[in-house]
């Protein structure tokens, strides 16, 4: 009689339990399998007239292109900016995002170079990392001149690595 | 039948409140299990306004800011609303360390209680949870970047990245990251909070049950000396929470979260000890500072229980763990605010955030765009003008605030085109305001100072500069002139050899100097910000190539609507006014 009784509780219990798993499975499933995007690739967004730059003197353009953000596409977003330094008829383009933790970064106090603003990371004027915990040097982006405008493939990578890797 | 017959008939009301207040408490009377009673009173307050603040609440990237600022500033009792939650809840959260302090400190973690304060540990983490995920929710500055770097802290986690993307439901902190955000704040942690309370009373209540039962006699019960204490304790707090409330007239607001901009990002007051603790820790090191510690001294509390030798009487192990936190948080906590004060350029940046959010609060006085926040900020005309002004114009130009007069390179535009500016161009065209810094140095002679070597060089008489300033100034300004204005008639017969006027000049087209029908007025500014080669302004020679640091074309970088934007812009700073 006891073992029958034994059975049934097990049973019930064991049917209880499924039944509550099975009302928490499905929430569960849709909130941890998060949106997974993977490297952009090539994306050239249009900036600011080579004119328009002076030599040597480090410019922050915003970077204006459709994003795309859950349901929402939005035409001419601003998605962030970077740092430009003009040479002659080349530019040199930077992510104005702290490889360290994602402050965006500013042109040092004393105007040479950059700093971070959060952490007191600093960078000479070609991005190169001098002190302070940015694990690497400023992300440097690709440019080019197209009809007189600075175009640059902006991308991003992920933050507190040695090696930087697109994400 | 009164009504209390009639439900203590039915649902045994009576009975049951007699009970709880009849209960016996463990140990006699204390002001620790008094923070447990206004922690609990904290969870209510919270509850209801959270629940009022829900119903003006939209948890969209282009609401939230716009609907936060509209309870905050527009409708009634809306600041008092989210003065009492920010409040409470930090309250809350301090009352709650206090309490696992007390408790760790006292003894009362030990068996058979040991999962009731278990309960208070981990109550610890859901409060600070729910501050963190509500900090966020206005989409303001301060919340987006404090959290943007808590989530790369998480990002550089030794496990791989995938903690950061949970938590953001992506690859960025955007629209499913609020979402998250705010059912994690709204609904999740307070019913996880609301879970260890209860699981924490009812700790409480089986020991002191038991114990009771075992001595039989001489045991307090609730009322009245531990509810006195608790009311007395609740009511302080509820006191202290309104001052405070009253008093920083509720919670603050930053401009709205941008994405590009650059922001000092800092965390809350609470998390600055974990702000400074990362300045001993570099590298690899880091996660484990501002991850490891706080986590080590969670586990540390949570397994006191197991660890603590002593079995009777205060314990020393508790006490020792709760001071020396406390006088880690407190030194760490005044460290980074010092560190903070003496930092010009964060105090800078600091103060240029606060003129930012007082511009966007006053702006979306008017309403603010479906498009959000960011869009109402980039749409204003005024600071439209002046961010394309910094940006493009102040670079050589110095005008007002904008521009550094060391780096100038152009003239600057105070006064421009207007009367004493006129008489100084035509006495001292290379002044260091006007060409003496740009590529037309020497290029516009004196007209009463004559050139070296010149000994038949006549001067304009003082009335004929006057009669030209007033005319230009007139052409600035857009007056009409009589067709024998004087100084027409001198720009015309004297000025016309180097430059235009109507298009007409004595020179062949090969010279330099600028078209004079017009100068300085809204249609000849917004010409030369088009395009300086026109010949409306100037002419082919003004872009020569081999002339350095000539003003460069802007139509076609710039929309005509922006051009013409800047073009009203400049008209009106010059004049000192603002726009239209």
């Amino acid at each position: 009689m006891t073992t029958r009784r034994r059975v049934l509780e097990v049973v019930l219990v064991s049917g209880a339990a499924a039944l509550c798993t099975a009302a928490l499975a499905p929430p569960v499933v849709f909130v941890v399998a998060s949106a997974r995007r993977g490297p952009r690739g090539e994306r050239w967004v249009r900036t600011i007239a080579l004119d328009h730059l002076r030599d040597g003197e480090p410019a922050r353009v915003k970077i204006v292109a459709d994003e795309r953000d859950a349901w929402k596409l939005e035409k001419n977003a601003e998605l962030g900016s970077a740092w430009l330094v003009r040479a002659g008829d080349t530019v040199r383009a930077y992510s104005v995002v702290c490889p360290h933790l994602g402050c965006s970064i500013d042109v040092a106090a004393n105007g040479k170079g950059f700093e971070c603003p959060c952490h007191e990371s600093s960078f000479d004027e070609s991005g190169k990392r001098e002190s302070g915990p940015s694990p690497r040097d400023m992300d440097a982006l690709a440019t080019r001149v197209e009809g007189g405008v600075v175009e640059i493939d902006f991308r991003r990578f992920k933050l507190g690595t040695a090696e930087r890797s697109e994400i | 039948m009164s009504l209390g017959d009639y439900l203590e008939d039915r649902l045994g009301t009576r009975r049951r409140l007699r009970a709880a207040l009849a209960h016996p408490i463990a140990g006699g009377p204390s002001w620790a299990r008094s923070v447990g009673f206004t922690l609990l009173f904290l969870l209510v307050v919270l509850t209801l306004t959270g629940i009022a603040l829900t119903t003006s609440y939209a948890p969209t990237i282009e609401s939230a800011w716009a609907s936060v600022h509209y309870t905050t500033y527009v409708m009634s009792h809306g600041w008092l609303l989210r003065g009492l939650h920010r409040f409470a809840a930090e309250t809350m959260l301090v009352l709650a360390c206090a309490h696992v302090a007390m408790l760790a400190s006292g003894g009362a973690h030990r068996k058979p209680r040991e999962i009731g304060y278990v309960a208070a540990v981990l109550a610890i983490g859901a409060i600070a949870a729910a501050c963190i995920t509500g900090g966020v929710l206005p989409w303001d500055q301060r919340g987006y970047w404090a959290r943007r770097v808590e989530i790369s802290i998480a990002e550089t986690n030794p496990l791989g990245s995938d903690l950061a993307r949970w938590i953001q439901g992506g690859d960025d902190l955007g629209q499913l990251a609020l979402g998250r955000m705010f059912a994690a704040h709204a609904i999740v942690l307070p019913l996880v909070i609301a879970a260890l309370f209860r699981l924490r009373r009812r700790s409480e209540w089986t020991f002191a049950e038991k114990i009771s039962g075992r001595h039989n006699s001489g045991f307090e019960s609730y009322v009245p000396r531990q509810a006195a204490r608790d009311l007395a304790l609740a009511a302080s707090t509820a006191i202290l929470i309104g001052y405070a409330t009253n008093k920083f007239h509720g919670a603050p607001l930053a401009a709205p979260a941008d994405p590009s901009s650059d922001f000092p990002a800092r965390p809350e007051w609470y998390l600055m000890w974990l702000f400074e603790v990362r300045h001993f820790a570099s590298g690899r090191m880091e996660f484990w500072a501002t991850l490891g510690v706080p986590a080590a001294l969670f586990v540390f509390f949570a397994v006191l229980p197991w660890i603590d030798r002593r079995r009777h009487g205060a314990s020393i192990l508790g006490s020792i763990g709760a001071l020396a936190s406390l006088v880690a948080i407190v030194a760490l906590t005044h460290a980074a605010a010092e560190r903070d004060a003496r930092d010009v350029k964060y105090q800078k940046a600091l103060a240029e955030s606060r003129a930012r959010a007082k511009v966007a609060i006053d702006l979306a006085m008017k309403g603010v765009p479906p498009q959000g926040p960011l869009a109402m900020l980039r749409d204003d005309p005024e600071l439209r003008a002046e961010t394309l002004f910094a940006d493009r114009c102040a670079t050589c130009h110095v005008l007002g605030s904008f521009g550094d007069a060391k780096k100038a390179t152009a003239p600057k535009l105070d006064g421009w085109s207007q009367k004493p500016w006129l008489l100084a161009m035509l006495h001292d065209p290379d002044g260091d305001d006007r060409f003496g810094r740009t590529a037309y140095r020497g290029e516009m002679p004196s007209m009463d100072v004559a050139p070296k070597g010149k000994e038949d060089f006549v001067a304009m008489p003082q009335e004929d500069a006057l009669a030209v300033a007033q005319f230009l100034a007139a052409q600035a300004d857009g007056a009409a002139t009589d067709a024998d204005d004087a100084g027409k008639k001198i720009v015309k017969d004297r000025c016309t050899s180097c430059h235009l006027f109507e298009g007409e000049g004595d020179d062949d087209g090969s010279g330099i100097a600028p078209e004079l029908s017009g100068y300085g007025s809204v249609a000849w500014i917004r010409a030369q910000i088009d395009d300086p080669s026109s010949k409306a302004t100037y002419r082919e020679n003004a872009l020569d190539p081999k002339r350095k640091r000539h003003m460069p074309k802007f139509g076609g970088d710039l929309s005509a609507n922006d051009v013409d934007l800047l073009a009203r812009f400049v008209y009106a700073k010059v004049r000192g006014s603002g726009l239209d």
